[in-house]
């Protein structure tokens, strides 16, 4: 099993956020993607889930061999991409239960049926084991949630839908130091041969929990370096001023810009 | 799914039957088998009792009436196969309550023009669950009267239309005594060339300190040429009252819908799931499980 972006160029609304990204993910690996803000990390998830908001210029994004451009979201999510989102979305009136039970119940052939006493046990422990409380399956999808349970919620989903590939964007944002280690080591605990995990991050906190293979800067829509452990303390010490220096990028923000045409001078 | 009285036959639906208590009218006739009583041209509750009200192409005048203290749950079930004109009239007395559950449905497009007027008392506490899935052409005009003080309405409505349907709702609440209360919430689907068109106003005349009346409105638009409008209106003429009103109007949420699919559901699974959610505070208010599974049917068809 592997996932792999070629030469990946990706526009929204007219602007280029990712300029041609490379990276192949196989099964059992884990990725962490670092980089300052605005940088196309999470474009690159969301492009890889298929938002419709995003489109591609040129370049692609293979599972196994083959395109998935082509593929919708819930095609890609059944041929097992998951994206566990920086802010997952409330949505009312339904429950926990039922949504990811729906979820479930799309990966199964036509004469298959859910066996629903097996996914109240599992969900149940697995509700448990995230400490997300007993009246979870009776919630509304992230309704009323804090920041932290809808991370959690996240992960939940993930250890029930079993995916190949997994993006985990932000997961570490508005988890507390409990909550970091609770979720860093579930998702340890899933990591395994066959499952490819791309940990998007701006921090090394969630890394102290989950050991990427690989750890990959993106700057400006591009992976700029790639590298282990020693990236990450080197991004914790120093931040990423460093590469932006070897690299002679420099930033949007510093550049002149033009206010555009004064109004009255067009009058004139 | 027939009934027979003085040798005019009714189609009662057999789940109606089934019921302990039902009242079934047609122009015909008429069967009673609940503890209501007709007299004086009017029904007259004044138990505590669960009744389905059948109608069965019943174009007479309905007089209702709600005595002191009476607790009545009221399913109005109407079926229409032909062109329909029908004046409601309730009395709500003194702590009486009245959960009345309305269904106007039609066996073909057909049109229906509904008048429905409703008196509640001092005390007097009136709650409407109005499911609207009528295939053809709607007009429903409401009005509240809320006469005695502490007098208070609950209005949720449930407009599910599709195809060529169109609905004309005319809603007024006039709060005519200190401390009433009112809430309106409607909840709206379009699909197809429906249109939906919704007047909801709300009056609080002079001196009716202390009340407090709320509309809110939200609608969604399934389709390209699906139409909903919904004009909400407050006429305050006191100071010490509290009043609020919105309305909300939009197709599903877009990133709700990414969030669905993102999770292996199609477009159209998540679209139910999204549509059964927004509704299923209005389903859980119902609370009897036939009504309940035969509306969740109903709103499948219409997705």
């Amino acid at each position: 099993m592997v996932l792999e972006f070629k030469d990946l160029v990706v526009s929204v609304e007219g602007n280029t956020i990712l300029n041609g990204i490379n990276l192949t993910v196989n099964g059992g690996e884990t990725h962490a993607i670092m980089g300052p803000n605005g940088t196309g990390k999470s474009t690159l998830a969301q492009v890889c889930m298929g938002h419709p908001k995003y489109k591609v210029a040129s370049g692609d994004i293979l599972l196994d061999g083959e395109s998935i451009l082509d593929k919708s979201v819930d095609e890609r999510s059944r041929m097992g991409i998951f994206l566990a989102m920086q802010n997952p979305i409330e949505v009312s009136g339904v429950t926990n239960f039922d949504f990811i039970k729906a979820a479930l119940q799309t990966r199964l052939g036509k004469d298959e049926h859910l066996r629903v006493g097996k996914f109240i046990l599992q969900f149940e422990d697995a509700s448990q084991q995230l400490q997300m409380g007993k009246g979870l399956a009776h919630r509304f999808l992230n309704q009323g949630f804090s920041g932290g349970e809808k991370k959690r919620n996240e992960i939940l989903q993930m250890k029930m839908l079993n995916p190949r590939f997994a993006f985990l964007d932000e997961i570490d944002s508005g988890l507390d130091v409990d909550a970091l280690k609770l979720v860093g080591q579930h998702v340890t605990s899933q990591q395994s041969d066959t499952l490819g995990l791309i940990l998007i991050t701006h921090y090394q906190r969630l890394l102290d929990y989950i050991q990427p293979d690989f750890v990959h800067i993106m700057l400006q829509g591009k992976i700029v370096r790639t590298g282990g452990q020693d990236l990450i303390e080197k991004i914790d010490q120093d931040g990423y001023d460093w590469i932006k220096k070897e690299l002679g990028i420099e930033d949007e923000s510093d550049k002149p810009y033009s206010l555009g045409t004064c109004a009255t001078k067009t009058m004139v | 799914m027939c009934n027979k009285n003085d040798g005019v036959k009714m189609n009662i639906p057999k789940y109606i039957q089934q019921s302990q208590s039902y009242i079934a009218l047609s122009n015909q006739a008429q069967v009673n088998h609940s503890s209501a009583r007709f007299e004086n041209n009017q029904w007259v509750f004044d138990q505590t009792e669960e009744i389905f009200l059948y109608m069965d192409n019943y174009e007479k005048d309905l007089n209702i009436h709600i005595n002191n203290n009476a607790n009545i749950k009221l399913f109005l079930i109407s079926y229409n196969s032909r062109e329909i004109h029908r004046n409601l009239n309730v009395h709500v007395d003194t702590h009486g309550l009245l959960k009345l559950f309305s269904n106007y449905m039609s066996k073909r497009p057909t049109k229906m023009f509904v008048q429905r007027d409703f008196y509640v008392q001092a005390s007097g506490s009136l709650i409407l669950l109005n499911q609207i899935t009528y295939r053809g052409f709607l007009s429903l005009n409401e009005n509240i009267y809320l006469k005695g003080e502490t007098a208070n309405l609950d209005i949720d409505l449930l407009n599910l239309a599709s195809d060529d349907d169109q609905v004309y709702i005319d809603q007024h609440v006039y709060h005519q005594a200190k401390r009433t209360y009112s809430q309106i919430h409607n909840w709206l689907i379009a699909n197809g060339d429906a249109k939906l068109h919704y007047v909801v106003n709300g009056t609080i005349e002079k001196g009716y300190e202390k009340s407090d009346c709320q509309q809110l409105n939200k609608g969604i638009i399934l389709s390209d040429k699906g139409e909903i409008k919904v004009i909400p209106t407050l006429y305050i003429d006191e100071y010490d009252v509290k009043a609020g009103h919105g309305a909300a109007i939009g197709q599903i949420d877009e990133n709700q819908l990414f969030y669905l699919k993102s999770r292996g559901l199609d477009e159209v699974q998540a679209k139910n799931l999204i549509i059964s959610g927004y509704i299923n505070p209005f389903i859980t208010k119902i609370k009897h499980n036939k009504v309940e599974s035969l509306l969740q049917r109903r709103v499948q068809r219409y997705i």
